[in-house]
């Protein structure tokens, strides 16, 4: 969490460059002096310093301070040598059939040819990906859209659509926007109080809880208090 | 002069069959021709109907690219059944708003009707009925669906549908922390 920092009194000044149009400049974005912005980690940061230390490690791949040698000083102008570009040469001769490139040519045809084949149905198209997937069966719940799933959970008992949450992340907030619950208070009556935590109705456990809507609604109330707390 | 006459007669006669004809001719993504009744189609499939209305059914087969021809035949093995029952009122009042309206039960046909499908082919059903805009359809199949779910603790409903569990530890535990109200039994 990123505490405020208050800037120096000079800056509160009006007319100090911490002023602009009478408004303070946001003082949290910026530590005092020229630090990092917020968010980076503290070690990086800008200025001539960090300039110098980041065309260090730059010049370092060549020579990188945990060898315990020196490079050599022809490290890089070999890497200029005509030796690298010797297979380069060779592409331009006719490729013999064992060749790699005429495999990777081979390969580059596969996606062309099934885009030139007319439409697969569904069902046959799932099959195949199946198969690729080496027969693991595809997710089809989660795969559909929003509204369906909400659909689906209304359905279902209120405790059992918030439930589903823990089953991937794409339901972890889905029960949030569900649009019909299916409340039965039997269901929170065994619910108990953890840790100051009260259930969603639990409150009513022994006394009133054929709560009328309006209870219901100070309830909620109530549990959003005690959350603040 | 005459004979023009009786052209225009012939081809008047011809337009009014055409508007007359009972039943629209799908076509599945896979090139296969299903034919469902007219009114059926307009009043169960909102598309449908909205196509029908504005002209645009091809009487050589309405290409419907998103759905196979297992679901097609689905779909329209349903409107053919659902034309067979009396529609009841609460059925088409139901169509108006679709996620306030109260659910009314499947009928014992529609029980049947989706009890028989395979896990795809349900699935595929539901998707050809959202596509199709079929809300009562779509209401059975996800009733179905959701008594898949019944009574299932998570673990049971990955493994049914095959959900991979894609939380770490950690998140878990915080969600089982955060909803302590709802997972108080396990």
């Amino acid at each position: 969490m990123q505490v405020a920092v208050e800037p120096p009194a000079a800056i509160g000044v009006p007319g100090a460059p911490g002023w602009r149009l009478g408004v303070r400049k946001r003082p949290i974005k910026r530590t005092v002096g020229y630090g990092p912005p917020v968010g980076r980690p503290s070690t990086e940061g800008f200025g001539p310093l960090e300039a110098r230390r980041r065309r260090r490690r730059r010049d370092s791949v060549y020579a990188p301070p945990s060898s315990p040698f020196p490079a050599p000083p022809f490290s890089r102008p070999r890497l200029l040598s005509p030796e690298p570009l010797t297979p380069r040469r060779s592409v331009s001769e006719a490729p013999s059939p064992g060749h790699s490139f005429l495999s990777l040519s081979l390969d580059w045809t596969l996606p062309m040819k099934c885009s030139g084949q007319t439409m697969e149905p569904p069902e046959a198209k799932r099959k195949k990906a199946r198969q690729r997937r080496g027969g693991a069966e595809p997710d089809r719940l989660s795969a559909l859209p929003d509204c369906l799933l909400h659909t689906i959970m209304s359905s279902l008992k209120a405790r059992q659509a918030v439930q589903t949450c823990v089953l991937s992340t794409r339901w972890r907030h889905l029960w949030r926007s569900v649009p019909c619950l299916d409340i039965d208070l039997d269901e929170f009556k065994a619910a108990p109080n953890t840790n100051g935590n009260a259930g969603l109705l639990g409150d009513h456990s022994d006394s009133s809880y054929e709560s009328s809507e309006e209870e219901e609604d100070d309830d909620h109330h109530g549990v959003a208090f005690k959350n603040k707390e | 002069m005459e004979v023009d006459k009786g052209k225009g007669e012939a081809e008047e006669t011809r337009k009014v069959a055409e508007a007359d004809r009972d039943t629209v001719t799908l076509k599945s993504s896979d090139g296969k021709l299903f034919e469902v009744s007219k009114e059926a189609a307009a009043r169960l499939s909102t598309v449908l109907a909205g196509m029908i209305a504005g002209g645009s059914i091809d009487d050589n087969g309405t290409d419907l690219k998103q759905i196979g021809s297992e679901a097609l035949e689905n779909v329209v093995d349903y409107c053919n059944k659902h034309a067979n029952s009396i529609p009841s009122a609460a059925l088409i009042s139901s169509s108006i708003s679709f996620n306030t309206a109260p659910f009314k039960e499947p009928e014992e046909w529609e029980r049947k009707f989706v009890d028989r499908l395979s896990h795809d082919a349900l699935f595929d059903l539901v998707e050809a009925a959202n596509f199709l805009g079929m809300e009562r359809l779509l209401d059975v199949t996800c009733h179905k669906i959701s008594e898949m779910m019944k009574g299932k603790s998570p673990d049971q409903i990955r493994e049914v549908f095959n959900i991979k569990n894609d939380y770490t530890k950690e998140e878990l535990e915080e969600i089982r922390q955060e909803l302590a109200w709802a997972f108080y039994d396990d």
